[in-house]
């Protein structure tokens, strides 16, 4: 099949592997351009809440204005922390009385982090930043420079 | 085509496939780990807070003891400095005012432990060794005369 470095006698196999890593090489960038074009086209602005529940004030002052928030288990930064905001938490209590009532927590905050950043709005209306599916609802564990909290997304918008 | 020829195609496909080699294996490693490509070791001063510490652990423990992560096998540097030691508390529900408080726990203490140790730092995480540092966190620091289980309360990175 290969004789004196051609293929079938006629082919040369170094002029034959060249043209084909060029081949790819354009394909690759050719992919990235028209990939990176529909991405810049799609990208939406967008601004959420992480709701963590019940933390001490130690947490909440690890919790800075403008540090990257990252989705931990994913690794994927998610946006910047716009604002952070706190009440008081609270919790069911099982009266003596027979009822369940939220009373608060004594040292115990529900921290509101106000998330700005970038996502991609795919054509069946999922919101994504990389791998990361934002809806109103979801659960993970976000982290900043300093925190790491399981959190809730709400108040989601974008534009 | 001429021998002198294919060997000049050959060298140059070598040195493209080399390339490509390493490209994708600095973006690999970049992604995974990024500390190894790009270093950036600052001094880090973290407070732990040694939980749930018996009277006669507490007295053993001395600014200047050398301290390392139990679990990572991290050392962390010397004690800086120590805080005056307060009542361990749980949270417990105060029936009577319907709300939940933070009660004294009887001969058990809390107290802060301040260690200054040099850190791989990013706009995401601290690492000190293999030990990853964020508020919250536990790590249970050993010294030769005692084992304290500690959480992080306090990052503050030297500008």
């Amino acid at each position: 099949m290969i004789k004196n470095g051609k293929l079938f006698g006629k082919i040369n196999l170094f002029d034959l592997l060249t043209i084909l890593l060029i081949l790819v090489l354009v394909f690759a960038i050719g992919m990235k351009f028209l990939t990176d074009k529909e991405t810049k086209n799609n990208t939406v602005e967008v601004t959420y809440e992480l709701k963590v529940e019940s933390v001490r004030d130690v947490t909440v002052n690890a919790i800075r204005k403008g540090d990257k928030v990252y989705h931990y288990q994913l690794d994927e930064v998610i946006g910047t922390v716009e604002d952070v905001k706190t009440e008081p938490a609270t919790d069911p209590m099982n009266t003596l009385s027979g009822e369940a009532i939220e009373v608060p927590i004594e040292e115990r905050y529900d921290v509101i982090i106000t998330v700005k950043g970038e996502a991609l709005r795919h054509s069946n209306g999922n919101l994504m930043i990389g791998k990361v599916k934002l809806v109103e609802g979801a659960k993970f564990r976000a982290a900043t420079l300093f925190a790491n909290c399981e959190a809730q997304v709400q108040n989601l918008q974008w534009k | 085509m001429s021998k002198k020829k294919n060997n000049v195609m050959k060298y140059v496909i070598e040195v493209i496939i080399l390339l490509v080699v390493g490209v994708v294996a600095f973006y690999f490693v970049s992604k995974i780990n990024p500390s190894a490509i790009q270093t950036n070791k600052k001094t880090v001063t973290v407070t732990f807070e040694a939980q749930d510490v018996e009277e006669h652990i507490l007295q053993k423990i001395e600014e200047g003891d050398p301290v390392s992560d139990n679990v990572k096998n991290t050392y962390f540097g010397t004690i800086k400095s120590l805080s005056e030691a307060r009542p361990a508390t749980r949270t417990v529900a105060d029936y009577d005012n319907q709300r939940f408080v933070q009660a004294p726990v009887e001969d058990l203490f809390v107290k802060d432990i301040v260690v200054e140790l040099e850190a791989e730092v990013t706009d995401l995480t601290v690492m000190a060794g293999e030990t990853e540092l964020k508020v919250g966190y536990s790590v249970p620091l050993i010294n030769e005369d005692y084992l304290v289980n500690c959480t992080v309360t306090k990052i503050e990175i030297a500008e």
